[in-house]
């Protein structure tokens, strides 16, 4: 696993009147208050303090961490979000880590192997949990964050892949974002929430909100191409542009 | 006074025959065999009442059967499948008796002894104990022919040459009108007697048995002296195996769920000592509630490797307690594992493994973390092992097969291939991370008149998929796939794959069916009009 030492300089609230507070004022907070209160908060789990790099070097710089906040929940939207987190999963996690990937039942967009081991996934190590309802995902997503036994655990929230389209899934509601962010600090996973349709906008327990939409490919043989943009970072500054990033064949990744 | 002994003997004379017949029942209706090679010939093995009415016995060549009946049908003889089936008959003979035994006497197996000594009265007394069972073999399919003696022998004899009808009688005069291979001597002592004019086994009973043995072996008077109960003659039945099952009565019917939680832990601890001390592990544990209203109500848990930890095995049932309704109060509960494996002690000191992997180390490939297994089973408990995932990689090139999924409990025992080997070519033209489960059609809409586009291709000019149009941008292709004809039931049709891009940047992984004989490159301005507006069908998405 790669892993970075977090920065003295992050601040992972608990609460989410701590999130409130930081982002409030969080520039006012005095820099022992909130080595303190970071000190506070990483005692608390497993992988607290510890990021995850996301492969591109801009969008670490605008993480707290410099890189993606491990045992947290990390919230993706837009059509494209679901192969952006394949694309964190496969940067930031080692060969050998097992991933947990929950879907509801009927989708009919299921994980295709050879594609995925493009991308550099071995999907001997991924898990597909088939959930009847949204419940049974938040309770599969919940369980598994809080084992600690796996890196990853994903969820695609919504009943189908509507691109573009209307939101076909309820949004994840804060309470249910703060169960799954306290069962990634026991456990010390990555959760990644997917809402493909558009998801919340509403006030949520997630470290991060990322909205990653396709875009045109610079070269037909390049492996994906997104528009990313940083929607919402706990304890650190909303970037106001977003990224163009793209992947080529070979998988390295460009802005 | 010793209860005499009773014994039945089945005789299950088209055991090979109706094992085939009874998944294929339209088989019984005419001639039908089973063959096996023999010496180097073809050899029929086992025939129906059908093929032996038209005069097709065992041992016949097959090209003798073939020119006596041309329309036999024939299957090849399968002796496991038999004695799988003798067994699986075997253990439901336990209904009548627990001293069951596999008749092997002709050297094939195929009947059954039981010692049904003091048995007989709960079923009505032997005849009519005789008779139910011949009566729910024949329901199951099975023709057998049935005989009660006093000794294993005579029972044999009687059922295999006997005529099934008298139960009762002295017993050397029941056996004395059968001929003398009943008793099951060797084929030559058999045609020495009858050389000598002794066809009968009553014809031996006057001759002086040291004669009889020096002319046509020991083997013969012992089996005589055996049949006549002269000799000490004991079956051999299946060794009875304690089952794993733990019981729980309670004085007061209870019903609160910790109350149950509780009486489930102490089953637990008792099963998983037993399970230690026997160094096993259960893969499946069944937990019966029995209601003071009668009723009975079970939950069965399974796990993805052999466990023993009962506080690990109480979290798989503590998903699904909850589901069950202990009406006005439960009187007893019993904790049964029908499935269990060798469990070393060394296994169990995983959860060290796991800590060390906490700090650090991960835990290596192939050995996935058993705190992942644990979680697995827990997942299962709650959404059934079925539905939970994994790829299984194929090394084929049709796209469907190439990524489909097994459930995690099957893949634990297959294994696969070393984690070094790479399960697809890395040369690989880019394939989407997500297959829809089946092709889907789209409305394409194509103008083809005003010549190819640069690719070369016939990619139509827009899309309908789900129900939204999609302009084409761009799409690079065709990279053509064709059906592996070796298999009986694959799509007959080649497939042309194009990546397609449209407008506001969705990839899509598309194909069409390209008429066949074109070769994809040297598209005429027809082909193309037929598939552009033919059979496009998208396949797969790109992230």
């Amino acid at each position: 696993m790669r892993i970075m030492p977090s920065g003295s300089a992050s601040l992972k609230a608990p609460m989410q009147a701590g999130a409130d507070l930081a982002s409030k004022g969080g520039r006012a907070l005095p820099e022992d208050l909130r080595r303190k209160i970071a000190a506070i908060e990483a005692s608390g789990g497993k992988g607290a303090g510890r990021c995850l790099s996301t492969g591109v070097t801009a969008l670490d710089a605008s993480l707290p961490g410099r890189g993606l906040a491990l045992a947290a929940v990390h919230e993706v939207q837009g059509s494209a979000a679901a192969g952006f987190a394949l694309h964190l999963l496969a940067s930031g996690l080692s060969g050998e880590d097992c991933i947990l990937w929950c879907v509801p039942e009927g989708r009919r967009d299921p994980l295709y192997g050879p594609g995925l081991w493009q991308t550099g996934i071995d999907p001997r190590r991924l898990v597909v949990a088939v959930c009847r309802d949204r419940d049974e995902v938040l309770w599969t997503v919940e369980e598994a964050l809080k084992s600690g036994s796996v890196a990853a655990v994903v969820a695609q929230m919504d009943k189908d892949r509507s691109r573009g389209g209307p939101v076909s899934g309820k949004p994840v509601d804060l309470t249910v974002s703060r169960r799954l962010q306290l069962a990634a600090e026991a456990g010390g996973g990555l959760g990644i929430i997917l809402s493909e349709g558009g998801g919340a906008l509403g006030p949520s327990a997630a470290a991060t909100r990322w909205r990653v939409d396709p875009a045109p490919l610079f070269d037909m043989r390049d492996r994906a191409c997104w528009q990313i943009a940083l929607l919402r970072v706990r304890g650190g500054a909303v970037p106001d542009k977003d990224w163009r990033v793209r992947v080529d064949r070979n998988g390295q990744v460009s802005i | 006074m010793t209860q005499p002994r009773s014994l039945i003997s089945l005789w299950l004379p088209y055991l090979a025959t109706e094992r085939v017949e009874r998944k294929d029942p339209a088989l019984a209706e005419a001639p039908f065999a089973t063959y096996m090679e023999s010496r180097g010939q073809m050899i029929l093995a086992a025939v129906n009442p059908c093929a032996a009415g038209a005069g097709l016995t065992p041992g016949m060549s097959l090209a003798n059967a073939r020119a006596l009946y041309p329309d036999i049908t024939l299957r090849r003889a399968d002796p496991a499948a038999e004695r799988t089936v003798l067994e699986s008959l075997r253990d439901w003979c336990v209904r009548y008796t627990p001293w069951v035994a596999l008749d092997g006497s002709n050297g094939a197996s195929d009947g059954l002894l039981l010692d049904v000594t003091g048995c007989g009265h709960l079923f009505g007394g032997d005849a009519a104990m005789l008779t139910d069972i011949a009566e729910r073999l024949d329901d199951i399919g099975f023709t057998a022919r049935t005989a009660r003696a006093e000794t294993p022998l005579a029972a044999v004899a009687l059922a295999r040459f006997g005529d099934g009808k008298t139960i009762d009688g002295i017993l050397r005069e029941r056996l004395a009108p059968l001929p003398v291979e009943a008793l099951g001597a060797s084929a030559e002592a058999a045609a020495g007697l009858h050389r000598v004019g002794l066809h009968k086994i009553g014809d031996l009973y006057a001759l002086p048995r040291s004669s009889l043995a020096t002319r046509f072996g020991l083997d013969l008077v012992t089996r005589l002296d055996r049949a006549l109960g002269d000799l000490p003659d004991a079956i051999s039945p299946k060794p009875h195996a304690a089952p794993y099952r733990v019981r729980l009565s309670f004085p007061e019917p209870i019903g609160t769920p910790e109350d149950i939680a509780r009486g489930l832990h102490r089953l637990l601890t008792r099963m998983t000592a037993r399970l230690e001390r026997e160094q096993r592990g259960c893969r499946r544990l069944t937990l019966s509630v029995y209601r003071a209203d009668g009723d009975v109500r079970s939950l069965t848990v399974g796990v993805a490797r052999a466990a023993r930890d009962p506080h690990h095995l109480a979290r798989l049932f503590s998903e699904r307690l909850a589901s069950l309704d202990p009406g006005f109060g439960i009187d007893s509960m019993i904790l049964a594992v029908p499935v269990v494996e060798d469990l070393k002690a060394e296994q169990q000191d995983s959860r060290l493994n796991g800590a060390a992997g906490e700090k650090g180390k991960p835990s290596t490939g192939r050995e996935r973390d058993p705190e992942f297994d644990r979680l697995l089973d827990r997942l299962a408990a709650r959404l059934g092992s079925g539905r939970l995932l994994r790829i299984d990689p194929q090394r084929s090139h049709v796209p469907e097969r190439a990524g489909r999924f097994v459930s995690v409990f099957q893949s634990i025992e297959a294994g696969g291939g070393g984690p070094e080997v790479p399960p697809w070519p890395a040369d690989l033209p880019i394939r989407p991370c997500f297959l829809l489960s089946a092709p889907e059609p789209v409305e394409a809409e194509g103008d083809r008149s005003e010549g190819d586009r640069s690719e070369g291709g016939g990619e139509p000019v827009r899309f309908s998929w789900r129900g939204r149009w999609y302009e084409v941008d761009r799409a690079m292709g065709p990279e053509r796939l064709s059906h592996e004809w070796w298999r009986p039931n694959g799509e007959a049709r080649q497939r042309d794959y194009y990546r397609v891009e449209s407008k506001t940047g969705q990839r899509f992984w598309m194909y069409c069916n390209p008429p066949q004989g074109i070769p994809p490159q040297g598209n005429t301005a027809r082909a193309n009009a037929n598939t552009a507006t033919g059979d496009w069908f998208v396949h797969g998405l790109f992230g």
